[in-house]
């Protein structure tokens, strides 16, 4: 296809964990393409871990149910060992309990798994171009978790939102696109999507935060000086 | 506690006063003086003045022999304890070039002790009795008698004058009563009647200062104020009463200017209490009383010496006053509160007036006829004690107010708390929904979800078993709406259409119609569960479908609104709306519209459908209220 000759940038690497082998076999044959290179797909921790002691990919997708250990793990993992590496979740469902979970640990990103193979490249293009995908469940999940509970002064939380940053939540919140945001806001879609980005980095960070916050409280890290 | 911390305490003031201010306590005193000068003059009637009188010693009860008798120059002051008598006699003369006619008086505008009038050796009149102990009048006194007691030529007046104290007459006057008359009645009012409604004023003020220290027995200052008062008030009595209760009229003597040192210790001890002012000095003040205690002991029973009276027991009084001052000016420097300020305005009047009033007695000062501090002091103890109780007044007012106040927050509050119960019981409800749901999927995950997605796997790789496909994937998509529907929404319909949207954005794009998406705040509805969720998000699949499949669109539009229903109440409006060739006609759609109509009975809402050739739209009429 000529989209693909002009792709004439270095082709990306792709490391899938994914337990379920058809499952694993059709992500691994809908993501090929000229840009995109599945090097490693496998179906559990262990053998995920060790591939990437060897090498790293641009693109991790890791499956949250492994038959050896929880995905989440290998998320937190990868993201404090190689911040380099991108992480997506692979869900059935998209549902924003588990995406959220993923986010907090280091994901950037999810996928579904029956998605067809243009919504999958598309996925992970945005990905690797500074994006972050968003649904209206997982934004209002985060505004629900970024409210401050009733009863706790507005700087007990953590997390601090940019004013753009909230709007850009409130609108995917919505049901908007990135490209309806970034017309709503005079921005454009690429920087919605990097918005998004910082906001689950963000998160990320104040998740570390608070189970420092919380270990500290509960004696599991001293924190007197030596 | 002190009185810093009473309810009674000002608004603290926090301006420092101007130079206005202090211009204002040192004038006040001077213009005062200035017009009480005014009103206290003299009668303007020179020729009936007698300044000089012939002098003598006598207990005579009518008028003695006045020949080779000593004139004198009035005022004069008698001191009994030097001259051993307690009675004289003055005699002056009024000479005649005819016989008058008519009423005519002796008019005596100040009196110091008991006195009897007699003209050409005739009694006119006296103030009381001639029998001990005398009676020590100080007032005006105006004694009417008929010309026919005169004749041409020279006539004789005697007054008789008894005492048992200091005492002294004062220039008088005799002439035709009504030229005398209205000097005598406004001497009147100021010696007599304007002090007899002071002293009912004092007597009140204590009374109520004394309840207020009773009922705020930590506000000590108040009780020394009400002593002050209440001391003031016996010197205002003791002056306006000529009887002599006590057997030892030496002690009677002395009371009044007792009551005066009095009066100016307890002010001392309640200014120190004011705020700003230090609090109580114990040394300075046990001093004070010792002092006080020893010099009244001391003023009533050793005989009267004037040089003792006038060179320290006067000056004494004006040095504690002087003190009191010097607390209130630097109060008023430091801590200038509207209570101080006042206090140092009206004490700096009473210290000036009293030094006036030591000066008029040693004769340095000679406007006026007569002592002005009383009419200070009394003034000075109304003003304030009036605006302590406006203060009383207003804190009354205030707690009225507050409890009011109260009340209502208590209202407010409990409706608040209320809602924060309901408020609760929805989240709480949403929790339960949440956890639901997020066990739910799990399971779906783990089984039914993963099984499907092995199942769509292998199909997707083997081209014989393709037409399984969209059985499979319908049964992903009707698993995601489920759990779409137990998503906890709070009835906000806005977003189950941003999930439905979020959901089937591919699959229109897919089938080559352009979504848009046009969609606003809407608010509520409740009792929106699941299980509604779940029949609004299958009218939305249904009709999106219809469109995808039968209508030949290019564009399908998902718009919100809000509308006025029939009989009140607002209406949210769903609308998915398409530009295609119209579908009623098909048959699978007609039975897709029979299910639409089902569910929005479900929702107890209507819907329409309205259909052409250039396009249709579902429309969805959804009540706010339950």
């Amino acid at each position: 296809m000529v989209t693909h000759l002009v792709v004439n940038a270095r082709s990306r690497t792709i490391f899938i964990v994914e337990d379920d082998e058809p499952t694993r076999h059709s992500l691994a044959r809908k993501i090929a393409s000229p840009d995109l290179h599945v090097a490693v797909a496998v179906g559990t921790c262990r053998e995920i871990l060790q591939s990437l002691e060897s090498a790293r990919p641009d693109v991790l997708l890791v499956d949250l149910g492994l038959p050896d250990g929880n995905g989440v793990d290998v998320v937190r993992q990868v993201a404090r060992r190689w911040p380099q590496v991108l992480i997506m979740v692979i869900t059935v469902f998209g549902d924003e309990s588990r995406v959220v979970g993923a986010i907090k640990a280091g994901a950037t990103g999810y996928l579904l798994k029956d998605d067809a193979a243009e919504g999958i490249g598309e996925a992970i293009r945005q990905l690797l171009s500074g994006g972050a995908p968003i649904s209206p469940g997982i934004a209002r999940h985060l505004i629900r978790q970024l409210r401050p509970a009733a009863g706790t002064p507005a700087s007990a939380s953590v997390i601090k939102l940019s004013s753009r940053e909230h709007e850009v939540l409130t609108l995917a919140s919505k049901g908007y696109s990135y490209s309806e945001t970034a017309a709503l806001l005079g921005l454009t879609a690429s920087t919605v999507g990097s918005y998004t980005k910082t906001i689950y980095e963000k998160l990320a960070v104040g998740s570390r935060s608070e189970a420092v916050f919380e270990a500290t409280r509960l004696g599991l890290i001293d924190d007197s000086p030596d | 506690m002190s009185m810093a911390e009473s309810i009674l305490d000002p608004p603290q003031a926090t301006r420092r006063p101007r130079a206005a201010y202090w211009l204002g306590v040192v004038l006040t005193p001077i213009a005062f003086v200035a017009v009480m000068d005014a009103i206290d003059r003299p009668p303007a009637l020179d020729a009936f003045e007698k300044a000089t009188a012939a002098q003598v010693f006598s207990d005579a009860a009518r008028p003695p022999d006045f020949q080779a008798a000593p004139r004198v120059s009035l005022p004069q002051y008698i001191n009994p304890a030097e001259r051993g008598v307690t009675s004289v006699w003055y005699q002056a003369e009024v000479s005649a070039d005819a016989q008058p006619g008519g009423l005519w008086a002796v008019y005596l505008p100040w009196s110091y002790g008991n006195y009897a009038v007699f003209v050409n050796g005739e009694p006119i009149g006296q103030s009381a009795p001639m029998t001990r102990p005398y009676p020590f009048f100080r007032r005006p006194f105006f004694y009417e008698f008929p010309a026919t007691l005169l004749h041409a030529g020279a006539n004789t007046v005697q007054v008789h004058l008894a005492y048992e104290r200091l005492t002294g007459l004062f220039p008088f006057y005799v002439g035709p009563s009504e030229q005398l008359l209205s000097t005598y009645q406004r001497s009147y009012l100021l010696q007599v009647s304007s002090q007899q409604a002071t002293l009912a004023a004092l007597a009140i003020l204590t009374l109520l200062m004394v309840g207020l220290f009773w009922i705020r027995p930590a506000d000590t200052g108040y009780a020394w104020f009400a002593a002050a008062i209440a001391a003031w008030a016996a010197h205002v009595w003791l002056q306006l009463q000529p009887s002599i209760f006590l057997p030892d009229t030496q002690v009677w003597a002395a009371l009044p200017i007792v009551m005066l040192q009095w009066f100016t210790i307890f002010s001392a001890f309640f200014i120190n209490r004011l705020p700003g002012c230090g609090g109580p000095r114990r040394r300075w003040e046990t001093g004070l009383l010792v002092f006080g205690v020893l010099s009244s002991a001391w003023l009533m029973t050793q005989p009267y010496d004037a040089w003792v009276f006038t060179y320290v027991y006067t000056p004494s009084i004006l040095v504690i006053g002087a003190s009191i001052l010097w607390r209130l000016i630097d109060a008023v420097r430091h801590r200038p509160t509207f209570e101080v300020k006042l206090w140092l305005l009206g004490a700096t009047a009473c210290v000036m007036v009293g030094l006036r009033d030591h000066l008029f007695d040693m004769e340095v000062v000679t406007g006026g006829t007569q002592h002005y501090l009383g009419y200070t002091v009394s003034l000075l103890l109304i003003v304030v004690a009036l605006t302590l109780l406006s203060r009383v007044t207003r804190a009354l007012t205030q707690t009225e107010t507050l409890n009011r106040e109260l009340e209502a927050r208590v209202a407010a509050k409990g409706a608040e708390l209320e809602r924060n119960y309901a408020d609760m019981r929805v989240l709480e409800r949403e929790r339960l929904l949440s956890a639901e749901r997020e066990r739910m999927t799990r399971d779906m995950h783990d089984g039914i979800g993963g099984q499907l997605m092995h199942a769509l796997s292998v199909v997707e790789s083997k081209p014989e078993y393709q037409p399984l496909e969209p059985l499979l994937r319908g049964s992903l998509d009707d698993l995601r709406l489920i759990i779409d529907a137990v998503d906890p929404s709070g009835g906000d319909l806005l977003a189950i259409l941003s999930s439905f949207r979020a959901r089937n954005e591919r699959r229109v794009r897919e089938a080559g119609v352009r979504l848009v998406w046009e969609v606003s705040d809407l608010p509520l509805v409740p009792d929106f569960g699941p299980n509604k969720a779940l029949q609004l998000l299958r009218i939305l699949q249904e009709a999106t479908t219809n469109v995808l499949r039968h209508a030949h669109a290019t564009e399908l539009v998902i718009r919100t609104g809000t509308t006025q229903g029939e009989q009140g109440g607002t209406h949210i409006v769903v609308e998915v709306v398409d530009n295609g060739r119209g579908y009623a006609d098909s048959g699978k759609a007609g039975r897709g519209l029979g299910n639409m109509r089902r569910r929005a009975q479900m929702l107890d809402s209507t819907l329409e459908l309205t259909t052409g050739p250039t396009g249709s739209c579902v429309r969805l009429l959804l009540p706010t209220h339950a």
